[in-house]
């Protein structure tokens, strides 16, 4: 599975090696909007992550890596543990970037404090990582072009779907962001996501026609 | 020896196609030649062998290991040329060997750079820059490298001109001469397996319709010529395949000798079928099952 991750990291190196330089400056135009510089940075990660399958996907390679000492399901958990790490990356320099025009612009951006904090790290990250695997099983199931197709029609029936839960609890999140068992709850939630989207994945591509 | 490739009443069923209860056995050290038209079910055969695909029951076992459980293994050992090898196009040829080597334990550097000096490979240059019999080339080198107990290919030789179709067909040659190599290969250019296969397997509609040496092929086929007056429904049964003219007509036997026998005082004429010919009697004349 390492080598398939390897794999992922030699394949898209070059059209990693600018995307720090991209990041920086394509944030500076949203800085002075906190929203809009945590939407800015969590696409970016997602286009990272994306560009795997759609390299492969370009140049049909499918085939090819499927004749490697591989299996199916070995290149589906590779997939996320590629994913995983680029996610890491886009944080680092999504932090990076946030640290950078704040000590800039000082006291004229106080939109990005809250952003670029701990708690915006971590909901910049599950964010990320959630995207991650909510589309992974599409792109196993549909191939990479109708599953980016179909990702912002499903992302906002399952947005519509959370937000009707935590209306309907009346809770607040924000409010219980901070308690530890909350964080341990949203933890478990992911990681049992996680489980079922990895499950999905490698069920939908052993059954894929190539 | 173990096999190199055993198949038992393998099933594959598409909406409008199947691969039906087929069975094969290939012994280790020869060249088979799997011929069909067009959809005949060559490439799916191919990519179940390879677990490209699910299968819906049978069984494939490569080296007398089951293909399912120990997939990476008979993979380590299996060296696949595809019909249109594709490879990241912005990549050079040398990054692609830096690729693929990682993923074998055997693999041979010097043999690979080797054959990308017998096969003119340039090694800076970019995939995408390669015209297909040169990529079709360094597929051929990749599966060598590794030191692959079993190539499978699937149409290596389509669209390929006739010098280096020929150079490819050596080379085939020259790898079984290592008698633990085997060759399974895919193709309609039927004269590529008159040259080089061992055994010839003839896939139509998803079923195995012969499977047997060449040699063993034409000493017992035969295609027979004669006129439509000695063919009746009585005669017809001798035939796996009928063509008929205004006057004549021309047929495939499995058993020559005993059309020999049946026609005899006859005037027919019995002679030595092509591939060609039995490839188009089997697909196009009149089917006797």
């Amino acid at each position: 599975m390492l080598k398939l991750c390897w794999k992922d990291f030699y394949i898209t190196r070059l059209f990693l090696i600018p995307v720090p330089f991209f990041f920086v400056i394509l944030l500076n135009t949203f800085v002075f909007s906190g929203f809009l510089f945590f939407t800015a940075g969590i696409l970016l990660t997602f286009a990272m992550v994306i560009s795997i399958p759609l390299i492969e996907d370009k140049y049909r390679t499918e085939q090819i890596m499927l004749s490697l000492p591989v299996t199916k399901q070995s290149i589906v958990l590779s997939r996320y543990v590629s994913s995983f790490f680029i996610t890491g990356i886009g944080m680092i320099l999504y932090f990076v970037s946030g640290s950078l025009y704040s000590s800039i612009f000082k006291d004229k951006i106080v939109s990005l404090t809250s952003v670029v904090s701990l708690e915006g790290g971590a909901v910049f990250l599950f964010t990320s990582l959630l995207l991650t695997v909510l589309f992974l099983p599409l792109h196993f199931k549909l191939g990479i072009t109708k599953a980016l197709l179909v990702f912002p029609a499903f992302m906002a029936v399952f947005s519509a779907v959370v937000w009707l839960g935590i209306e309907s609890t009346s809770l607040n999140p924000r409010t219980l962001l901070n308690p530890p068992l909350f964080i341990f709850l949203l933890f478990l939630l992911f990681s049992s996501l996680t489980l079922l989207s990895i499950f999905l994945s490698i069920k939908a591509y052993k059954l894929k026609e190539l | 020896m173990e096999p190199a490739l055993e198949i038992n009443k393998l099933r594959k069923e598409y909406k409008d196609f199947k691969l039906n209860d087929i069975s094969l056995h290939l012994p280790s050290g020869y060249i088979m030649g799997l011929i069909g038209p067009n959809g005949a079910g060559k490439t799916t055969l191919i990519k179940l062998i390879l677990n490209m695909t699910q299968r819906k029951s049978g069984e494939i076992k490569v080296f007398g290991l089951d293909n399912l459980t120990h997939e990476t293994d008979i993979k380590s050992r299996i060296g696949f040329v595809h019909e249109e090898p594709h490879y990241y196009g912005y990549l050079k040829v040398k990054e692609i060997r830096s690729l693929f080597s990682r993923f074998y334990t055997n693999w041979n550097n010097d043999l690979f750079f080797s054959l990308c000096g017998e096969f003119s490979l340039p090694l800076n240059k970019r995939i995408a820059a390669l015209s297909r019999g040169t990529k079709m080339k360094l597929s051929l080198a990749l599966a060598l490298s590794h030191d692959a107990d079993f190539l499978l290919m699937d149409e290596p030789t389509t669209g390929l001109d006739p010098v280096f179709r020929r150079d490819l067909l050596r080379k085939f040659s020259e790898v079984i001469q290592n008698e633990n190599k085997t060759v399974l290969f895919s193709t309609h250019i039927t004269s590529d397996l008159e040259r080089t296969a061992d055994y010839i397997t003839y896939i139509q509609k998803g079923e195995i319709l012969f499977s047997c040496t060449k040699d063993h092929l034409f000493e017992t086929w035969g295609l027979v010529k004669g006129g439509n007056e000695v063919l009746n429904r009585e005669t017809h049964r001798f035939f796996k395949g009928v063509q008929r003219g205004p006057y004549s007509f021309k047929a495939l036997t499995a058993d020559k000798e005993k059309v020999r026998r049946a026609f005899s005082g006859k005037n027919i004429l019995i002679d030595k079928p092509s591939l060609d010919d039995i490839m188009f009697l089997l697909s196009k004349g009149e089917i006797n099952a």
